[in-house]
């Protein structure tokens, strides 16, 4: 085993963990969390959450509101774009008008939710002349996974019209 | 050992290639335009800095990285930013921009760019690459060396949106055309067809947001707006009126953005009596016996030839389909020795007539005989469903043609005896 390649080091510890297995079994197993497998419910529930959450930060300029649903990794990115919006105090109003979630794709454990969203929207920059609002539609998919008892937000991405679904 | 020198030759080759500024190349990001030449992600989020904006705004008002222009580096003191434009976003379609320059920002300032600060407008699709000018640190990417300004890469920009797809479709929906369908003597009901929805921008670019909703309302006598509804679809609908008002249909279609077309509209009353139609232009003509001349004294019988007939018109008036009846029903006889009657039409002979006179003189020259038939007149109007009606309306009496009708003496004759 090549233990300068990826490969060979997955292989060592595999075969690392299989012998810590064999010489110390453990005289308690606890009993496997279950996960859950998301109904349209729920999926709905979360997408409002997290739609509501995003349109609060980015209207904030401020991250906070992310905490709690979007995963550390996705945190860290908003972030890094609020902080350069922040650094110009541009802000993003946003109203919604209509939104549903158009679909979802579910395993245990884990799902894709896509949210279709309508509304109307108006960056403001302080200083600047007021911008006209302008509509929008947007498909924001999220990919959600069950993490330690609740469900997370692991990637977000607004999709092309070519992928929207109907 | 020639072999695997080869193959790490080729290797290096590809590599060298893959990383050297070149031709567009097919997009890492989003739709198929890009990526541009000299274009280096390091650094910038990409892909997750990826973006997607569909709007109805040409000048791209909601654009993500209009703000996002600053002077990052304290070396050399300011920032010079570029931008790389596919599709139809100054007039015309599959367009390439070429990287252009932007704004030069000091550090650690920022500025603003749209497409409006160049007199650009995007219809359909476009995309945007935004990336600052690398002068401090060649080598990114592969693309020139370290510490020289040679072959420098155009780097995405770090903080904000560096790809972005943008869709816009400013164009409303065709006009929908409402129409008056069907109506009866106290409503009228109306209905449109479908249309599609325009979208923006021209061939490869093309793009169409799709049909949202349509909305509709009626007034009465140019009244407040009555049934105001947004529907997914076109609908029928009703307007209760009363003699002489006038109800009228508001339809417009929206699309997905609100692009909203001009309102069609279509009025119509409820249903009155139509004009009537044109009387036939004979009723036929007045027929004798015995013929050629009758005898003073003796019944004539008269009748019409031929006999007169119902006769069924229809006709569209208003917006309305009409059905009128022209019955036949009298005829008002003249027998030109001054004396008349109302009655039928006659019968044919052999069969004794219906309408009969006896001349009490003779007229070597004839009597005027003379017949107009009454029509009576009934219309009815479809309401979409079934006939409404019948409605009675002004009779119409159209003449016959005359006849010139000797009436003779009868001369006395005596046989002979065998």
């Amino acid at each position: 085993v090549n233990l300068r390649t990826p490969l060979g080091l997955l292989v060592a510890l595999l075969l690392l963990g299989c012998s810590v297995d064999a010489a110390e079994p453990s005289p308690y197993v606890p009993a496997k969390e279950e996960s859950p497998t998301l109904d349209l419910a729920g999926a709905e529930r979360i997408a409002f959450a997290a739609d509501d959450a995003h349109r609060l930060a980015y209207a904030r300029l401020d991250p906070e509101p992310l905490r709690e649903l979007f995963s550390a990794t996705l945190q860290e990115s908003e972030a890094r774009r609020l902080a350069g919006l922040a650094r110009t105090g541009a802000s993003l109003e946003e109203t919604v008008i209509q939104r549903r979630v158009v679909h979802l794709g579910t395993t245990a454990g884990r799902a894709e939710i896509v949210l279709a969203v309508t509304g109307r929207q108006r960056r403001s920059v302080p200083g600047a002349a007021s911008r006209p609002a302008s509509a929008f539609v947007r498909q924001w998919s999220l990919a959600v996974v069950w993490t330690g008892g609740h469900w997370l937000i692991e990637s977000a991405q607004d999709l092309p019209p070519d992928r929207w679904w109907s | 050992m020639k072999r695997s020198r080869q193959i790490g030759l080729a290797l290096v080759l590809v590599e060298l290639f893959a990383l050297s500024p070149g031709p567009v190349r097919a997009s890492s990001w989003g739709s198929s335009y890009g990526d541009p030449p000299g274009f280096c992600t390091n650094h910038s989020q990409l892909p997750g800095s990826y973006g997607v904006d569909i709007t109805n705004d040409p000048l791209v008002g909601d654009n993500p990285e209009q703000d996002t222009f600053f002077g990052y580096h304290p070396d050399p003191g300011y920032d010079d930013w570029y931008g790389f434009f596919y599709g139809d976003f100054r007039g015309a379609a599959a367009d390439t921009s070429g990287w252009v320059y932007l704004t030069r920002d000091a550090y650690p300032a920022h500025s603003h760019w749209n497409f409006a600060d160049f007199g650009w407008a995007v219809h359909g699709h476009a995309k945007q690459y935004v990336a600052y000018y690398n002068w401090t640190f060649g080598g990114e990417c592969g693309m020139g060396v370290y510490g020289s300004s040679g072959a420098p890469p155009y780097m995405a920009d770090q903080f904000g949106t560096p790809v972005l797809d943008i869709y816009v479709d400013s164009t409303p929906p065709d006009v929908p055309q409402p129409h008056a369908i069907a109506a009866d003597t106290s409503s009228v009901t109306f209905a449109w067809d479908s249309v599609v929805d325009r979208g923006d921008g021209w061939g490869i670019d093309y793009f169409a947001i799709g049909m949202d909703h349509y909305a509709s309302w009626i007034s009465i006598d140019g009244g407040p707006p009555l049934q105001y509804g947004e529907t997914p679809a076109p609908r029928t609908m009703t307007a209760f009126v009363g003699s002489g008002q006038t109800a009228c249909i508001h339809v417009n279609a929206v699309d997905r953005l609100f692009n909203a077309s001009t309102f069609g509209v279509a009025c119509a009353q409820a249903a009155g009596p139509p004009p009537p139609p044109p009387p036939p232009a004979s009723a036929g003509a007045i027929a004798a016996n015995p013929a050629p001349r009758g005898l003073v004294g003796l019944d004539s019988w008269f009748w019409i030839q031929p006999p007169p007939v119902a006769i069924t018109t229809d006709e569209v008036y208003q917006g309305n389909r009409y059905r009128v009846i022209s019955t036949p029903s009298s005829a008002n006889w003249g027998f030109g020795d001054g004396s008349s009657a109302v009655g039928d039409f006659g019968i044919a002979y052999p069969r004794r007539s219906s309408v009969m006179h006896a001349y009490e003189g003779w007229s070597g020259a004839g009597f005027g005989v003379t017949a107009s038939v009454h029509y009576t007149l009934t219309w009815s109007v479809w309401t979409g469903a079934r006939w409404d009606g019948p409605y009675g309306m002004t009779g119409q009496d159209v003449a016959t043609t005359g006849l010139v009708y000797p009436v003779i003496q009868a001369q006395p004759q005596v046989d002979g005896g065998p």
